[in-house]
């Protein structure tokens, strides 16, 4: 080979090195800056979700043990209560109502048929950070569940924070305030009744669903279920004002 | 000319070879696979959420636990356990809403507007609609309301404020115009929450409509008159152990 071609094809080999190293800094950068971007429209790695979802699952572990306790320990002053109400049969009529009070307050889990109610945000572009739309016009909570009591819904709750006539639905910050406890969408609205009279009310043209998809644009959608499961609300109920009045 | 033509075409081969083979390494690798990061906000939500009911839970433990503690105990009788089921009647029965109940608080006047209406308007827009009412309620919740009525009727878990034409139903009973709304609670926190500019109250002011707010020393509140009867909901049971 003579000394002119070998320098062409060492150039050549340069030339190619060169321009895959600078396909390799390319693909580097973006990846830098995805990891130092904010969550607003930013990427995480898969392992990072993986790990905060394992995490999530830990602690919903931990609730659920707790909820176990918690209902094992109740069973036990029933007990007490049961045997102690036994001679005295109008005693015994009100231990029975006590629980039916209780269900009706919204402190107990319970289950039964009914509906249950899925409300999303519509799909933000990638990259773009999108205004929550139903946090932001969270009164259609308010609506929807209104308009499930109409239907007669025996319990309803709202992402697994159960409503009693001590719930308040308000906007704290980026999140919706239910009972306290900050929520976030996708929302998932669960009411026992009569699934029947549950979808055609809430299904109605132009009612409350049609209203949250035409014209908030929301994903909405309902399924009737065979068993629905709400939660109690855990949280304390005391009267610091209110007194029964004789 | 040829040699300028394919040197290009070269350099841009190799450079697609580049990100190619790099694209390649970085996503078989899950360090290095993206996801939106909107998963990671929304479990921090979930998250607090879990451990807010952890905490709440936590408290409903010790005060059953403080409960059976008190059962077993050797110096507590039948009659003393039977004793505190009365009182577990009388507080359930209250929470639920079936309860006359007294205290101070405040008292809300709500009517349809009397002004005339501008060109653009429509009668709608003076009048009072059920939203309007969802929301003077669950303002008046979180301003820390024990008990609310309007019209007389009972505010609980189950009270729909169903409009129809120019009457609302509101616990399967017709109403119409104008509005008493009662609430007990902090008569200051509540005023506050109804008169506060910029808030609910001075919405519909501003719209034309009669909103009259007034503390009170003792309020009454009439117990809910509904039945108890629940056709599909049952309690949850622990399935097995």
């Amino acid at each position: 080979m003579t000394g002119n071609r070998k320098k062409k094809i060492s150039g050549y080999i340069l030339v190619c090195v060169l321009t895959m190293a600078i396909g390799f800094l390319i693909v580097l950068q973006i990846k830098t800056t995805a990891q130092t971007g904010n969550y607003a429209g930013g990427m995480i790695s898969l392992a990072q979700a993986q790990a905060s979802a394992a995490e999530l699952n830990k602690v919903k572990y931990e609730k659920e043990a707790l909820l176990e306790e918690l209902k094992s320990l109740e069973d036990q002053v029933k007990e007490y209560e049961n045997s102690a109400t036994d001679e005295n049969s109008i005693l015994q009529e009100k231990n029975r109502e006590i629980e039916k009070y209780r269900m009706a307050s919204g402190v107990t889990d319970v289950t039964g048929k009914g509906v249950s109610v899925f409300i999303d945000d519509p799909q933000a572009q990638p990259g773009v950070k999108q205004e929550s739309i139903i946090t932001y016009n969270y009164e259609l909570l308010l609506v929807l569940v209104n308009k499930m009591r109409e239907a007669e819904a025996e319990a309803i709750s709202i992402n697994g924070q159960r409503i009693t006539a001590y719930t308040e639905i308000s906007l704290a910050g980026n999140n919706i305030n239910i009972n306290g406890v900050a929520t976030a969408p996708p929302y998932e609205v669960k009411a026992i009744g009569n699934p029947t009279t549950l979808e055609s009310t809430l299904s109605i043209r132009y009612g409350i669903l049609y209203s949250m998809q035409n014209e908030y644009g929301l994903h909405v959608s309902l399924t009737p279920e065979e068993e629905v499961h709400i939660p109690r609300y855990s949280g304390v109920i005391s009267f610091d004002y209110a007194q029964a009045a004789e | 000319m040829k040699s300028i033509v394919r040197n290009t075409g070269i350099f841009i081969f190799c450079l697609i070879l580049g990100l190619c083979i790099t694209v390649q390494t970085k996503t078989t690798n899950s360090e290095h696979a993206f996801v939106s990061a909107k998963v990671l906000s929304d479990n921090e939500v979930s998250m607090a959420a879990e451990k807010e009911e952890i905490e709440r839970l936590k408290g409903l433990i010790e005060e059953t636990e403080q409960t059976l503690e008190y059962y077993k105990s050797e110096y507590v009788s039948a009659s003393e356990i039977a004793a505190q089921v009365e009182i577990n009647y009388e507080d359930a029965k209250m929470t639920a809403g079936f309860t006359d109940v007294r205290g101070p608080g405040i008292s809300i006047f709500l009517d349809d507007g009397v002004r005339d209406l501008y060109e653009w308007e429509n009668a709608n827009d003076i009048i009072v609609h059920d939203l309007d009412i969802m929301i003077i309620i669950n303002e008046l919740i979180k301003a820390g309301a024990e008990a609310i009525s309007i019209n007389g009727e009972r505010y609980v878990p189950a009270t729909e404020i169903s409009c129809s034409g120019h009457t609302v139903k509101i616990n399967g009973r017709t109403h119409a115009r104008p509005f008493y709304i009662y609430a007990v609670g902090d008569q200051s926190t509540l005023h506050s929450a109804m008169t506060v500019p910029g808030g609910y109250g001075d919405l519909l002011m501003e719209y034309g409509l009669i909103f009259n707010v007034e503390k009170s020393d003792s309020v009454i509140i009439p117990a809910y008159k509904g039945s108890l009867s629940m056709n599909y909901m049952i309690l949850e049971e622990e399935e097995g152990e």
